[in-house]
């Protein structure tokens, strides 16, 4: 009689136990790349439309019936930033060897115009040939949004931070048309 | 003495049976299902926390762009990038800088245009609107972001926009750094 395998043997069974190795490696893979790259890109982008030229008569009816009549001009050149406003007159700030400080009081400024026309959302930046674009950047900072402890700041949800939602919280000039060109 | 007595006496004399000490190793072993379950909660986290849109967001070599307190997440449009020594569309070279200008051969008779980038626009456009007849789900906006070294000065600055703008792509958004709070 041929010799036969013990029915209690378990060398020919297959494991039972799910093979978690290759699964680990791909997820601790994964998370790795998305850690690595998910914070090292801190990318935002500024809305910048060019302006518009009004082609149609509808289009210039449209334009003179907006709502506010306020118009802002900000001037930088390579010593200061010169703000001409129908409603706060004409008021220059020097770039000192603080440049936060120019930025920060002219910030108020804008404030201080805004609180009067608070539908105003326009402001034309008219940078000189010299002027860096970091520094027309910072002038666009000052003149879009409140900062914390203005007037009408309002925090905003952290469901829609990032979103283009957020772009309806804190606004101040955000509409910026770049003049000059 | 009888047989279970017998029987009893035997296994003793063989120390454990096979099945307590299968109980042993399963005991000694790692346990990976927990450290599994926290992988796939971070894992999931991060997926649902990373935009695509940023991961196809590139940022331009010889380029450092400026810091703002701007929060619109990147968005995929045309990309237009002006470093400090070229300019590029979506990759392709479009002009050498020369001292941080354009040189006077790559300007239209305006001295303002960028004639290369002008042809690249309108071929990009034309492209744009025979994808936007054939395909409901597209159409042209105009849309465009700029990534431009902070210390290029608006002399230069100026170009591009300007060469963008007659070229219909009126939608600027300009790329920055977000400002570390």
């Amino acid at each position: 009689m041929a010799n036969q395998p013990s029915k209690r043997t378990n060398r020919l069974k297959p494991s039972e136990e799910l093979m978690l190795t290759p699964l680990i490696d791909l997820i601790t893979t994964m998370m790795f790349f998305f850690l690595i790259f998910a914070s090292n890109i801190p990318v935002t982008l500024i809305d910048a439309p060019l302006p518009k030229i009004a082609a149609t008569a509808e289009e210039v009816k449209k334009a003179k019936e907006t709502d506010s009549k306020q118009e802002l001009l900000v001037y930088v050149n390579m010593t200061g930033i010169t703000v001409k406003s129908s409603l706060g007159g004409t008021k220059q700030f020097s770039f000192g060897p603080e440049g936060a400080t120019t930025y920060k009081d002219l910030h108020e400024f804008l404030l201080s115009i805004h609180l009067k026309d608070p539908k105003a959302r326009e402001l034309t930046l008219i940078p000189d040939d010299d002027v860096i674009y970091d520094r027309m950047v910072s002038v666009m900072d000052a003149a879009r949004e409140f900062y914390p402890g203005d007037p009408g700041f309002q925090q905003v949800p952290p469901e829609v931070a990032y979103k283009p939602e957020a772009e309806r919280f804190n606004r101040m000039f955000p509409d910026v048309s770049i003049g000059g060109i | 003495m009888s047989d279970q007595a017998r029987s009893m006496r035997s296994k003793r004399s063989r120390g454990f049976t096979g099945k307590s000490k299968r109980r042993q190793n399963l005991a000694g072993g790692l346990m990976l299902t927990s450290m599994l379950d926290i992988l796939c909660t971070v894992l999931f986290y991060l997926l649902k926390n990373y935009s695509t849109a940023m991961a196809d967001f590139n940022i331009g070599k010889d380029l450092s762009l400026p810091y703002s307190s701007a929060s619109l997440a990147p968005s995929p449009a045309l990309n237009l990038v002006v470093s400090r020594t070229n300019i590029s569309l979506d990759g392709q070279p479009v002009t050498e800088l020369l001292n941080g200008d354009v040189a006077r051969k790559d300007l239209w008779n305006d001295g303002v245009t960028i004639t290369k980038l002008a042809q690249m626009l309108k071929q990009q456009k034309e492209r744009s609107l025979y994808l936007a007849k054939r395909n409901d789900d597209h159409t042209f906006t105009g849309t465009i972001v700029m990534q431009a070294d902070k210390d290029l000065k608006f002399n230069l600055v100026k170009k591009v926009i300007y060469t963008a703008g007659i070229s219909d792509f009126v939608m600027f958004k300009l790329a920055v750094m977000k400002k570390p709070e």
